[in-house]
């Protein structure tokens, strides 16, 4: 459900709350409701992954004694860590290259980089389409090499589940 | 030249919020998928095709 809400409809009731708790222009606000946004398709895919574990793995950590946060520390957070991989990566594509909330939330201190793209963009001089052009390029580098990197599970989070049955 | 400051300034904070919304988003993924795919319950029921 939470996935079905645009974005801009959760901002106005979001507005007065985040002023009375002083989190305005923080990065822990954006980061908050950027994983509250993700929450919902993480915990999917993540219980794919863990459905693909044994539940006998779980009765053997218990017979050894292990609490359900110890199996979970201990078995199946290593079993699922190409799921978490997966996760993250989508996360992180996401909180990366987020506009809105940026734009309602921020004004100085937690600044992003997609609103500097979009006040260059924007200025009275004219747009420095080579300015432009470079920041836009050093600012896809970092989630470039990120996805670059992690792509493996990247594949894996979309396939997960697809031959369930 | 301040210019690039104010950009480089805004790389490290979305990197900076970048790592902790995933950090979170991860943690919390973990714990709501443990709880789906080992509990069942009538408020954890989800349709069969997800």
């Amino acid at each position: 459900m939470v996935r079905l809400i645009p974005p801009i409809v959760t901002t106005l009731p979001l507005f007065p709350v985040t002023n009375a708790l002083g989190l305005q222009d923080t990065h822990v606000l954006l980061a908050v409701l950027y994983a509250t946004f993700f929450v919902s398709l993480g915990s999917f895919v993540m219980r794919t992954f863990i459905d693909q574990i044994p539940k006998e793995m779980d009765e053997a950590a218990a017979i050894d004694g292990a609490g359900r946060f110890t199996t979970l520390w201990r078995v199946i957070m290593p079993l699922s860590a190409q799921g978490m991989m997966a996760v993250a990566v989508f996360v992180a594509v996401y909180a990366w290259n987020e506009f809105l909330f940026a734009f309602i939330f921020t004004s100085i201190r937690a600044k992003t980089a997609p609103l500097v793209l979009a006040e260059v963009v924007g200025s009275f001089d004219g747009v420095e389409w080579g300015t432009l052009f470079a920041a836009a390029t050093v600012q896809l580098l970092p989630v470039l090499a990120f996805v670059w990197i992690t792509q493996k599970y990247l594949v894996a989070g979309l396939t997960a589940g697809a031959t369930k049955g | 030249m301040a210019a690039l400051a104010d950009f480089f300034r805004a790389l490290g904070n979305s990197a900076i919020i970048t790592a902790q919304a995933t950090v979170i988003a991860v943690f919390a993924s973990l714990l709501a998928g443990y709880a789906y795919s080992r509990f069942r319950s009538r408020w954890l029921a989800v349709p069969p095709s997800c």
